[in-house]
């Protein structure tokens, strides 16, 4: 698991960057260490306890990437692509995904809680264990993932699908939801 | 610290494996069931079971304790010695512990049942049934779910919120997550917060 290590600059609640003493922000270069991360990133090498929190990630392609027990909180993922690539144990709570592509994702035991998605694609993904508390969904599909107990409760779903989903013991209560679809899915075996 | 993940189909609870890169001391939380991925997982990062913490004695928790002691030769941390027939060493509330290079820090939270322990390991807190992703631990009764909200209240919602949680069943989660979406949670500490507004002293 990623480390808890404070940034060291006074006030900062930031966690420091995996191998440095600040986080990114306050890192003297991190223009070039930012750069240099998402392109070690995006090779298809098993990468663990990377911190990159609070950045804003455009147009960068993550396909069969693999990240483990990665702290990726608070970023704006805009256009990026993840599909196929395996995310697990990785906190992206209260980040934001705009037209992301998670298709084929293996995000098992994943914290996507606090998030926001907007037009995000999860088809055919692996999201067991997975915690989804209060996420804010706008036209996203989850159809043929996997969701085995992972945790929906108090979420906001919006013009969304989960067709042909595994919904054993996934968890929905106190969620809202506005034309969600979960035909074909064993909703009966979640909790709602 | 590398925590590892070990889910088990006994009661869907969650086994943690904790150590440090190049050591062999390592620490089992919760052997709830001892599986071939779990001994695996062991082995193949060449750790040796030095060390075991129990959060408390449900059969989730502890099943596997017999199969591991034929393999491994740990120490085992307890919240109450007297549940137990074999060797074990009991913890108390603020205690500190350093197996290997790791500092455990152990907090009694009852209410779940008697002898339930929240353990702290750096940035993580092992939770057991005390507080898990969008509930708290179930309780036998409305004295000890108070006593259980109130410990969590005074002892864990306390904390630095960025907290990483890992709990005996679900998923795993954040202090801040659990702050914010925890309904439970949210019920007991809006209760207790008309509480303060209401009931009127009789005398007055």
């Amino acid at each position: 698991m990623f480390s808890g290590r404070n940034c060291k600059v006074e006030g900062c609640l930031r966690y420091a960057l995996e191998e440095d003493d600040v986080c990114l922000h306050h890192h003297p270069d991190n223009d070039n260490v930012l750069k240099d991360l998402l392109k070690t990133l995006s090779d298809t090498n098993r990468h663990v306890d990377i911190v990159l929190t609070d950045v804003h990630i455009k147009d960068v392609d993550f396909s069969n990437a693999y990240f483990v027990t990665c702290d990726f909180a608070r970023c704006t993922f805009e256009n990026v692509n993840f599909s196929n690539a395996r995310v697990q144990a990785c906190f992206f709570d209260y980040s934001l995904f705009i037209n992301c592509n998670l298709t084929n994702s293996d995000a098992r035991h994943s914290v996507l809680a606090g998030s926001k998605l907007i037009n995000c694609d999860f088809t055919n993904s692996l999201m067991l264990h997975s915690n989804m508390m209060g996420l804010d969904a706008t036209n996203c599909n989850f159809s043929s993932s996997d969701l085995y107990r992972s945790n929906f409760s108090c979420s906001y779903l919006v013009d969304s699908l989960f067709v042909d989903c595994n919904m054993t013991g996934a968890d929905f209560r106190f969620s809202v939801r506005k034309n969600v679809s979960f035909k074909y899915s064993n909703y009966e075996e979640a909790l709602f | 610290m590398k925590v590892f993940f070990n889910f088990s189909l006994n009661e869907y609870s969650n086994s943690y494996l904790v150590g440090t890169k190049g050591k062999k001391e390592a620490i089992l939380i919760d052997p709830g069931q001892i599986t071939l991925e779990l001994i695996e997982l062991i082995e193949a990062n060449n750790f040796d079971i030095s060390s075991v913490l129990i959060t408390h004695r449900h059969r989730a928790h502890t099943e596997g304790l017999g199969t591991l002691l034929k393999i491994y030769n740990p120490t085992i941390y307890v919240g109450s010695k007297e549940l137990y027939d074999f060797e074990v060493v009991e913890v108390e509330d603020n205690m500190h512990l350093i197996l290997g290079d790791i500092e455990v820090e152990c907090i009694a939270i009852p209410g779940h049942s008697i002898d339930s322990f929240v353990y702290k390991i750096d940035n993580t807190l092992f939770t057991g049934d005390v507080l898990l992703a969008g509930k708290v631990g179930s309780a036998n009764g409305v004295t000890e779910k108070a006593l259980l909200l109130k410990g969590i209240k005074k002892k864990l919602l306390t904390l630095d919120e960025r907290l990483l949680i890992f709990p005996g069943h679900g998923t795993i989660s954040a202090l801040k997550i659990e702050k914010m979406f925890n309904h439970e949670l949210i019920e007991a500490m809006a209760i207790e917060d008309l509480e303060s507004l209401s009931h009127p002293s009789i005398v007055t």
